[in-house]
């Protein structure tokens, strides 16, 4: 006997299991390493909750089999509390158990659903926040994520008849630990997860669980990879290829979905229940059937449990028609669930034209291609021998299905069919070298499938096939020279050696197009409802854990004497970002002060955006409130005793804005106009200067309707195709926009001062020519320009943003700031002769 | 009906390109748990089974407790022939 009464095993047999468990624990460390060092899914708390999983490991292996149930079931309940607290861990933990007993209830199984149903009603009130708790929403979230989907696979195989597993079995077929940070989650079948568990844990299922945990952080770091450097920027799309690149990049990124579900999976492997694979080389698919089996099996095989067969059962005549309906009706419910999901993630429950075109559409081409395979009654065929055509068709399938299922992906994570079209719009026309040139890209596609499907013959035909144990020693070959070239020294090593910032490998950052389009203005947008058509903004704004409110919701932001001119409401307070932020009497954020300059006194007008606002940190805090008090305590600036700096920052301002505040600044009679200019300025701008060209205040600026005309502008263009064709005149537009400034600030006895700000993104070669051309230009049109841009120099950019996924400068890197520009102020000859010249 | 298992194994390796070498089709090599046979691939073996044992399916029967090895299909085919 190997168990004591206990349930505690014997000091041999647990010294016998655990000397062969000791290669897999030592590869769960390994992967513990590999998430703390990577910060894989941290938002989630994935590292918190990996190190319960290694504790429940260690101790799951000296316990047999009924009590390792127990004991994962207290592990789960456990961890409820260590990674939502005590008020949201009792919360889950009771609603839990309420719904586990609603759906064990002795009453009928359409009885329980009922109940089930409403109780679900009532979960979502608080989702909804109509519950009087704060934490109803995370309760609601987490709740939702484990019983949305199994309680109905659960009822309907009690339904039909089934009961054959412990009540601790169940208990914790619906509290899987993965999924409490994971809400989307593998639809784990009950009856398999009943019938794989394994009370005495395989070494194959240990190995396969450590296998599929490595690969699965391998797939979420390829995620980030994809996400952060393959990503581009639908707003500087200029070229087929380049629209290529976003659509085969969109469809990639669901790599982070099966980089979930491996690891999920293989955590439950390590537990003993040995699960099937959750995802079978979808890329390699090579038709719609085929990838209907091998994308989200376990969701597949719901799906067909428990509603296509139950349909396509219906059918007294089991002919092409019942395929062809039960698979559309399949698809439906596909669509409704999916939006039901969205709802527990959420709170929302969107219905959109995209997502019944994709659902629909993909649900055709399904029933189309498998009516064709029961009308032909297609047979897989093995071959025995290579075969270049058997191989050149399969190739040929798996690129045209890729190619298809990245358009059709692009599109339905596109924000609108309008967005979507603009994209297309992009690529064309296309000409005959770029023709040329994509035909070339396929052949080499197709010679590297060609190639690959040899090399996986010849693997087959000589029995060299990779095993399991060789997979597992390749990936935790890579995870350990991974997690090394992340530990500090060597990662400083490598930074500073090759010129490399490893930033957005070793944690999830924001890829430069969702970067500028938080200093883009684009939730200020909501001001006039206009240009809201931002690809992939509503996908950022799902990650962002935070959930901060735009400042345009706060309808603090009023429209000035035209399209182009916006300010802050007057004497405001509003909590935004966390921070208190007041308007003073004329509507900036900014202390009180007199409308007439007080004699003796040095006054600086501050031009910029959300950074020089202050987005996201208090009013005191702000670095030019932080100059300003320096020097009046240090005896004031160049002649002047006293100084005072006012900021005419406002989040979304661009030049053409910025030309329209430097005009209203002047009023205020300044001596220095400072205006903060960050690096890709004249990029960010690009979407107010194209708004000019169609805009009824046009006649304001006759110069860029001029540029937009040489740009060959159409008005009926797209906003995207215009950016397209504006960007080459990005120089024109800068220059522009220095003049005009210059020019105003003259004619008013006004130093035009450029002040070059510091970002905490990094900047590429192609960026830093780029910051040097801007400087240039605004030198020529007669501005002194003064380079801060070394004000963070030294600090970690991770600890000087107001959060993780928002760039904006926190306090700590005002203060850097403030600092910088003081010793600018103290140091800076040319910046002092200057001041002493102001009058 | 002596050879259910015969001629079930005969489909497969037929319809579904099972090969020896993968190992030999026996009584209780795992059929839609390895994924030789998968969800959709099942309703194919079950249109034989109803055809050739005239009998029908019921939804729910569509499972891996009823068509995941031969022993099994075996096992459902003549409970289902006996009850009707």
């Amino acid at each position: 006997m190997l168990e004591s009464s206990s349930g505690i095993r014997n000091a041999q047999a647990i010294w016998a299991e655990q000397k062969a468990r000791l290669p897999v624990f030592v590869g769960v460390l390994l992967c513990l390493s590999a998430i703390y060092f990577f910060q894989l899914e941290e938002d989630l708390q994935l590292f918190r909750l990996f190190l319960i999983f290694v504790a429940g490991f260690f101790v799951s292996g000296l316990l047999d089999g009924e009590t390792r149930l127990k004991f994962i079931w207290a592990l789960n309940a456990g961890a409820m509390f260590a990674l939502f607290g005590v008020t949201a861990g009792l919360g889950i933990l009771v609603i839990g158990l309420l719904f586990f007993l609603i759906v064990n209830l002795p009453i009928g199984v359409w009885w329980r659903a009922l109940l089930a149903l409403l109780s679900g009603g009532v979960l979502a009130m608080g989702k909804l926040g109509y519950l009087p708790f704060a934490e109803a929403g995370i309760v609601s979230t987490v709740i939702g994520g484990l019983f949305m989907f199994r309680s109905i696979l659960y009822l309907y195989e009690v339904h039909h008849g089934w009961q054959n597993a412990s009540v601790w079995l169940k208990l914790n077929y619906f509290f899987l630990l993965p999924n409490l940070i994971f809400v989307i989650f593998p639809v784990v079948d009950l009856k398999t997860f009943a019938r794989t568990y394994q009370p005495e844990v395989s070494p194959e299922t240990l190995e396969k669980g450590l296998l599929w945990m490595m690969r699965g952080m391998f797939h979420l770091l390829l995620y980030r990879i994809a996400y952060y450097y393959l990503m581009p920027d639908p707003a500087a799309t200029s070229s087929v290829f380049q629209v290529i690149q976003y659509m085969a990049v969109s469809y990639a990124l669901i790599v982070r979905l099966s980089g979930i579900f491996h690891l999920s999976t293989g955590m439950l492997c390590l537990f003993g229940f040995n699960l099937p694979p959750t995802f079978d080389n979808y890329f390699l698919a090579t038709g719609f059937s085929d990838l209907w089996r091998r994308i989200n099996v376990y969701w597949k095989d719901f799906m067909m449990k428990v509603f296509y067969f139950p349909i396509y059962f219906r059918f007294t005549k089991r002919n092409s028609v019942a395929v062809f309906i039960s698979v559309m009706l399949v698809f439906l419910i596909n669509w409704g669930l999916h939006q039901y999901q969205w709802f527990w993630i959420k709170g929302t429950f969107p219905v959109t034209i995209i997502d019944a075109i994709f659902w629909l559409g993909f649900g055709l081409l399904v029933a189309a291609n498998s009516i064709y395979q029961i009308k032909t009654k297609k047979k897989r065929k093995k071959v025995k021998e290579f075969s270049l055509r058997a191989a050149s068709v399969t190739c040929l399938q798996v690129i045209g299905m890729f190619t298809f299922m990245s358009v059709l992906w692009s599109f339905w994570t596109s924000p609108s069919i309008a967005t979507w079209l603009e994209l297309i719009e992009l690529a064309l026309p296309i000409s005959a070298v770029q023709l040329a040139l994509i035909a070339g890209g396929l052949v080499a596609l197709y010679c590297i499938g060609i190639a690959g499907s040899y090399v996986s013959y010849y693997l087959d035909k000589t029995n060299k096939n990779p095993d399991q144990s060789l997979k597992v020693k390749a990936y935790a070959l890579f995870w350990v020279v991974a997690v090394v070239l992340m530990v500090n020294p060597v990662s400083k090593w490598v930074e500073t050696s090759l010129a490399i910032d490893l930033g957005p490998v070793r944690e999830a950052r924001l890829n430069a197009a969702d970067a500028a389009r938080q200093f883009q203005g684009y939730y200020e947008t909501l001001l006039t409802g206009k240009d809201l058509a931002t690809v992939g903004v509503a996908k950022n704004e799902d990650e962002n854990s935070r959930e901060w409110k735009p400042l345009g919701s706060f309808g603090i932001i009023k429209q000035n004497e035209n399209e182009f001119s916006r300010s802050l409401l007057p004497d405001v307070e509003i909590i935004f970002k966390d921070a208190r932020l007041t308007t003073n009497s004329f509507g900036f954020r900014d202390r009180e002060y007199n409308f007439e300059r007080p004699p003796n006194t040095m006054r600086i007008a501050l031009l910029g955006g959300s950074s020089e606002m202050g987005a996201g940190v208090s009013d005191e805090e702000t670095f030019e409130n932080i100059v300003e008090d320096t020097l009046n305590q240090t005896g004031g600036l160049a002649n002047s005793e006293k100084v005072e700096i006012l900021n005419f920052a406002l989040s979304g301002m661009k030049m053409p804005n910025q030309v329209m505040k430097a005009a209203e600044a002047i009023t205020y009679n300044p001596q220095v106009l400072l205006y903060a200019i960050h690096t890709e300025e004249t990029g960010r701008g690009l979407k107010e200067f194209i708004k000019i060209f169609t805009s009824e205040d046009a006649s304001l600026f006759p110069e860029i309707n001029e540029i937009s005309r040489l740009a060959g502008l159409q008005p009926e263009m797209s906003a995207l195709k215009k950016q397209s064709l504006l960007r080459p005149y990005a120089r024109e537009l800068v220059t522009w926009t220095a003049r005009r400034i210059v020019k105003l600030a003259r004619e008013a006895n006004v130093k035009p001062v450029m002040m070059f700000t510091p970002v905490l993104e990094l900047k590429n070669a192609k960026k830093l020519v780029e910051d040097e051309e801007i400087k240039n230009i605004f030198r020529k049109a007669g501005f002194l320009v003064v380079d801060v841009q070394t004000a963070y120099d030294g600090y970690d950019a991770t600890n000087l943003r107001v959060a993780k996924g928002d760039n904006h400068p926190n306090a700590q890197a005002h203060r850097l700031m403030a600092d910088e520009l003081l010793r600018q102020f103290r140091n800076n000859t040319e910046l002092i002769r200057l001041l002493e010249a102001v009058e | 009906m002596t050879n259910i298992k015969e001629d079930v194994k005969a489909y497969i390796i037929e319809e579904f390109a099972y090969e020896a070498d993968v190992g030999p089709l026996t009584d209780s090599t795992p059929l839609l748990s390895s994924g030789i046979i998968d969800s959709i691939s099942a309703l194919q073996l079950v249109e034989f089974l109803e055809n050739k044992y005239s009998f029908s399916f019921q939804a729910h029967e569509v499972d891996q407790d009823n068509l995941d090895n031969l022993a099994l299909i075996e096992a459902f085919v003549m409970s289902k022939v006996s009850a009707k």
